[in-house]
């Protein structure tokens, strides 16, 4: 296991339960293509590269609809927003963890990517969670001060 | 006296989620404006006056750093209290964000955080809030 991979594991993990209230259990990295949308987080500063999380439907909608305390207000817009500001928090906050919390980190806004095109990661973690499948991909390029 | 808030976050689901957080927390609260990036903020805050600025930091067209800075910068809205919220965790940025007088609550944040922040930024008893609501209580936003 790299050194990127279990702080990516406990960040993901996490937000999951603190942002959207769903839990997770850690399963096998699922083959690209599998999901329905994808969002990626590029960094800058003390580290460059992007985080990219990819999900089913159903965990987008679940998500969402957790973080709105109410399921009626969820529309597919809304279920992009909330996989975006995931990424975005999981981001955050697995940055210091791989390049330590002095360093300072400009998060580009979450973007829509390919769902289905190969990226070789760095580190990548697969969660199966009560409204469906996430994966989340790390890929980086440069850390200024590695932990 | 109901606060007047302004909510400045380029996420939807993040502005509501932060208003519903604020609702649970038990705090008095006006009509609160919610805006999607730090140049909208400004000019709300610029016309409004709020009590209180809930601001994100990474956010297209002006980004919430670069909002507090002018904020201080003009003599009209310096002293708007302002509290960030945020994924960033940079010991250093956090830093300066306090030496511009602003607080800190890291996403993800518990309804007690952004309470207790607040109650400490603008000075409001917490005896003076209302039992804060359970957590996944019904809120209506």
């Amino acid at each position: 296991m790299n050194k990127l991979q279990l702080p990516l594991e406990r960040a993901t993990t996490s937000t999951f339960e603190e942002l959207t209230l769903l839990w997770a259990e850690t399963g096998a990295a699922s083959p690209d293509g599998a999901f329905d949308h994808a969002m990626r987080v590029r960094f800058h500063g003390g580290a460059e590269g992007f985080l990219e999380i990819r999900a089913s439907r159903g965990l987008m909608i679940a998500a969402a609809a957790n973080m709105l305390g109410d399921d009626n207000l969820v529309s597919h817009e809304m279920g992009v927003d909330a996989l975006g500001e995931v990424a975005n928090v999981i981001c955050g906050n697995v940055l210091p963890e791989i390049a330590g919390a002095e360093g300072v980190f400009r998060l580009d806004a979450p973007a829509s990517c390919d769902a289905r095109a190969s990226v070789r990661a760095d580190a990548r973690c697969a969660l199966t969670l009560d409204g469906g499948r996430v994966e989340v991909l790390l890929v980086v390029d440069y850390i200024k001060d590695p932990r | 006296m109901p606060l007047t808030v302004i909510v400045i976050d380029d996420s939807a689901v993040m502005r509501a989620m932060i208003l519903r957080t604020l609702r649970l927390s038990g705090l008095p609260l006006g009509e609160p404006v919610c805006c999607s990036n730090g140049q909208e903020g400004l000019d709300a805050i610029r016309a409004r006056r709020p009590d209180l600025a809930l601001v994100d930091i990474n956010m297209p067209v002006m980004d919430g750093e670069e909002m507090i800075d002018r904020l201080r910068a003009d003599p009209k809205t310096a002293n708007v209290p302002v509290v960030v919220v945020s994924t960033e965790s940079s010991d250093a940025r956090v830093e300066r964000l306090r030496a511009k007088g602003a607080r800190f609550v890291h996403k993800p944040f518990t309804p007690e955080q952004l309470r207790d922040t607040i109650l400490a930024l603008t000075g409001i008893p917490n005896e003076q809030t209302p039992t804060a609501a359970r957590a996944g209580d019904n809120v209506d936003f």
